[in-house]
């Protein structure tokens, strides 16, 4: 893709950073650099899982499932219920629940 | 008349216990000599001079109680400004974090302080380890101790100037893509960068957390093996640490034991951009390991060419995040007038707090992980990392250590690459591969060039094995 002034000034405008006369030189160098980039579309990579972290250890995660056999578990434990919520005591002061 | 030159860690321990000097003396010489030569080289951006002499002195009453302080008793250590020391300054070489105090031990120090290490001052990097020359830190250049007007390479270059010139006796520097085996392989001394896991990350400043690793820098690898075993290990303050076994790093290495292992030469590592120069070195380091009849085979890592672009796309992606955090609002506020917004605070101070580098990082980062780029650029990268993380485990399969450069060229000229942030980049091809992979890897300098410009060779290993390539290391040194 061709990067665009406005591209960068939307960039820095997500990353928090103002950029005060420095955009044009940023842009002749991220045009370059995402160029570069491009070399990895020579890669067929559509079979090949993604390595997120330092080393091979996965996080172990329970499965994506909505009839989660935990789910519901320590409402009892609530005091105050209003339907489907759950009402927490106040740090401070008197509760007026 | 003491000559650091010859000092290490082993001869400063022996010097210490038969009472040759006292750490106290010993210390004082140290500031001495690293205050000066620290106007000409800016390897340190502090030195401690009252807190280590302090530590010293500790050392002493231990020492003259019959006490043993530990295997690093009063070793002079160079710490990298990236990594709290407790009450020292901690600036990533960043004016946004230009008067920050660490309010706590990083675990590697908590380590070397337990084992009664002193810590002569925090040494110069790039920005927030940014960089493979420490053209980008805030608060100027470090010099290469071998041609002032050349780079001592980075992010990790105070760290190993300082060593290389007899300021300290070894140094930590951190390895997010090459920052402690570049620096150490054009500053002429040894550099590892562990398994990732190997040594916790708490306490240093995050750059890219899934490729940051902690590593030593030592006059030789009996030290290096001496400092890693010193810091290595499992942290419940640092979820990425493993409890590994690494057996005795410091043992007398058993030629037998390498002769036993086979090592592999990648093709790709010895392809076209690498310096005639560097070229001939390899081969007499090929030729030197022949001579001690270790066998070694022809590899291939065929996606090597790829680690570049895939790092430079994960990396900034992951910088883009860590750095997040800093509002620019506590340790070095710009001056400014009026009553600016929140928003506006938050634009000026990172404007002004973070340099050229870090901007463009960081930007690069937003950009890959941005809606629409997301999948294109940075799982693309995700992706071809296993692939390149994959031709690794095939090798390790034939082989049991890969032999390749550190770097293309030898030390480069100081502004030479400074305003090509790509051909900066490029110059990190050999060191990334380790980084992405996990895996551990040292730099030895290649002997016989006193005189020249130092040159650096690698020897990549399997997780966990810091052993295999170490203890190569200390026998290539003996011929």
């Amino acid at each position: 893709m061709e990067l665009k002034e406005s591209d960068i000034r939307k960039l820095s405008e997500l990353a928090r950073v103002s950029l005060e006369g420095e955009e044009v030189g940023l842009l002749d160098n991220m045009r370059e650099i995402i160029g570069y980039f491009e070399v990895l579309n020579e890669l067929k990579t559509d079979a090949v899982e993604p390595m997120s972290g330092g080393t091979s250890l996965v996080n172990r995660f329970r499965a994506d499932a909505a009839d989660w056999p935990c789910q519901g578990l320590g409402r009892e434990d609530f005091s105050v219920k209003e339907g489907e919520s759950l009402k927490t005591p106040p740090v401070f002061g008197e509760s007026n629940a | 008349m003491l000559n650091l030159r010859d000092l290490t860690i082993k001869s400063f321990r022996e010097g210490l216990l038969n009472k040759s000097f006292s750490t106290f003396e010993i210390t004082k010489f140290f500031f001495d000599f690293a205050e000066e030569k620290n106007s000409e080289l800016n390897a340190f951006l502090s030195l401690h001079r009252d807190q280590a002499l302090e530590a010293a002195s500790k050392i002493d009453v231990r020492l003259a109680e019959g006490d043993d302080p530990g295997v690093l008793a009063g070793v002079p250590l160079a710490i990298k400004d990236n990594i709290l020391v407790e009450g020292l300054p901690a600036t990533a070489a960043s004016k946004i974090l230009e008067n920050y105090s660490a309010p706590y031990d990083a675990e590697v120090i908590a380590k070397l302080k337990k084992r009664g290490a002193i810590f002569i001052g925090k040494t110069n990097l790039d920005e927030f380890a940014m960089g493979s020359s420490t053209e980008n830190s805030a608060f100027g250049v470090t010099r290469n101790p071998h041609d002032s007007e050349r780079v001592a390479g980075g992010s990790s270059g105070g760290s190993a100037a300082a060593v290389a010139a007899h300021m300290a006796i070894g140094a930590l520097g951190t390895d997010t893509g090459g920052s402690v085996r570049e620096p150490a392989a054009f500053c002429g001394v040894v550099g590892l960068k562990p398994t990732y896991g190997a040594v916790s990350r708490f306490g240093a400043i995050a750059m890219a957390s899934s490729l940051d690793q902690i590593g030593p820098i030592a006059k030789n690898a009996e030290d290096a093996a001496t400092l890693f075993q010193a810091i290595a290990g499992i942290d419940p303050k640092d979820s990425t640490s493993v409890d590994a076994d690494y057996h005795d790093l410091t043992a007398d290495p058993d030629l037998e034991r390498i002769r036993e292992l086979k090592i592999g030469i990648p093709d790709e590592y010895f392809g076209e951009g690498l310096d005639p120069e560097v070229r001939g070195e390899m081969e007499k380091v090929i030729e030197d390991l022949k001579s001690l009849k270790i066998n070694l085979k022809k590899i291939s890592l065929p996606h090597t060419k790829y680690a570049v672009a895939v790092y430079y796309l994960i990396m900034p992606a992951e910088v883009s995040t860590n750095l997040a955090r800093y509002d620019g609002l506590r340790y070095s506020p710009p001056p400014r007038s009026g009553r600016p917004s929140l928003l506006d605070l938050y634009l000026y101070n990172r404007s002004y707090g973070f340099g050229p580098e870090t901007k463009r990082r960081i930007l690069l980062g937003t950009f890959a992980l941005s809606a629409g780029y997301y999948d294109a650029y940075y799982l693309k990268a995700q992706k071809a990392r296993s692939l390149i993380k994959k031709d690794f485990d095939e090798a390790f399969r034939e082989v049991d250590v890969i032999l390749a450069p550190v770097t293309p060229t030898p030390a480069f000229k100081i502004g030479e690459k400074a305003n090509d942030p790509l051909q900066m980049y490029l110059s990190d091809i050999f060191t990334i591969p380790a980084n992405l992979a996990g895996l551990p890897a040292v730099s030895m300098p290649v002997r016989g060039r006193e005189g020249k410009l130092p040159i650096g060779f690698q020897l990549m290993g399997k997780p966990w094995r810091e052993k295999d390539i170490l203890d190569i290391g200390r026998l290539y040194e003996r011929l």
